[in-house]
């Protein structure tokens, strides 16, 4: 396999060393070697994808079940008080790498880390708006999805066609900030 | 049990998506517009109690409702974020998957910095982390044969710990 440009690439598919904790065919976990943590893991998938959303979904998922396991393994080995799944999707969220990585974060009282999530009071009209939006764009994404306030009666066939027309999402955007 | 999102789920409160066993829905309290939640409908409090194909599912669909949102909010980027355990933020007794979407000053930032860990420290850390995982995947090569029980916890004490939230 030839070496790209990606170090992460070459990370998650052994041409440059790492200390790699976990590897299946999809997906690759090392030690980050400039930690919030100690055992603060870097996982990644071996094909290079910029973000979430580019990754088969046969990967996404695979993701879940690795999550699961590293977490399992961390708190058996290390007895954190706490552990956090972080993703990045684009710079504006964090994101620092070109290549898509989940960290997995043991978290321990005074670490001085913080991944509270503030709770805010939600203005309902928005809300409402938005779920509406939200349920129409889902149906096209799984068509099975049953909503009550279904206002146009669409057959599964038809979500399946409008689902096949392209759609406006500029995935790009952020993947050409890595270029 | 008054477990807040447990009773969202009854609810069907801003659900967005649906099956047999997870639920994708609006938080009520967002930390901005378009903060989605993802959760188990069984009363699982982290990631490690969820099966196998639960935790898959869970992940697919939350990258599907991430490309979604990040769409119908006019977001340039999203944070996923799993939070197990109070001291990493978790709020409810509830395994939750956090969808926010970002954009330009929302005011949030999810960064650490960086601690300098020894050489040989980091070492060791690998190889207690390789070893265990040798021996879990024997084991579970040798349970696959007999019946399976229920999984002894390595985080039981984090699982009470959190059985004490409100």
């Amino acid at each position: 396999m030839e070496a790209t440009q990606c170090i992460f690439c070459n990370l998650a598919t052994g041409q440059m060393p790492s200390k790699k904790i976990y590897e299946d065919e999809l997906i690759t976990a090392i030690l980050d070697i400039y930690p919030a943590n100690p055992a603060h893991l870097l996982v990644m998938p071996k094909e290079h994808k910029a973000i979430f959303a580019q990754l088969p979904k046969a990967t996404a998922e695979r993701f879940g079940l690795v999550a699961k396991k590293l977490s399992e393994l961390i708190f058996r080995v290390l007895r954190p008080e706490g552990l956090n799944i972080f993703i990045a999707n684009g710079a504006i969220a964090g994101q620092k790498a070109p290549h898509f990585i989940m960290h997995v974060i043991p978290r321990f009282q005074g670490d001085g880390i913080n991944f509270e999530i503030a709770e805010k009071e939600a203005k309902i009209d928005d809300v409402d708006a938005l779920c509406s939006k939200l349920r129409k764009d889902v149906l096209n994404y799984f068509p099975e999805q049953k909503f009550e306030e279904e206002k146009e009666e669409k057959s599964v066939e038809q979500r399946l066609e409008e689902r096949k027309k392209p759609k406006n999402i500029d995935l790009d955007r952020i993947t050409k900030m890595f270029e | 049990m008054t477990c807040l999102i447990c009773s969202l789920i009854e609810k069907k409160q801003k659900k967005i998506y649906e099956d047999d066993e997870i639920i994708a829905f609006l938080n009520p309290t967002p930390a901005v517009h378009g903060h989605t939640l993802v959760a188990p409908k069984r009363h699982l409090q982290i990631i490690t109690q969820l099966e196998d194909k639960t935790v898959e599912k869970m992940f697919f669909v939350s990258q599907q409702l991430s490309s979604l949102l990040y769409d119908a909010v006019g977001a340039e980027g999203t944070n996923i974020i799993v939070q197990n355990g109070v001291v990493a933020g978790q709020k409810h007794a509830h395994f939750l998957i956090n969808i926010i979407p970002r954009s330009k000053d929302d005011g949030m930032s999810f960064e650490w910095a960086q601690k300098q860990i020894p050489e040989d420290n980091m070492n060791k850390i690998q190889e207690a982390l390789q070893a265990t995982e040798a021996k879990e995947e024997k084991k579970e090569a040798v349970a696959e044969e007999k019946k399976k029980e229920e999984p002894k916890g390595a985080d039981d004490y984090l699982i009470k710990q959190l059985r004490r939230l409100p």
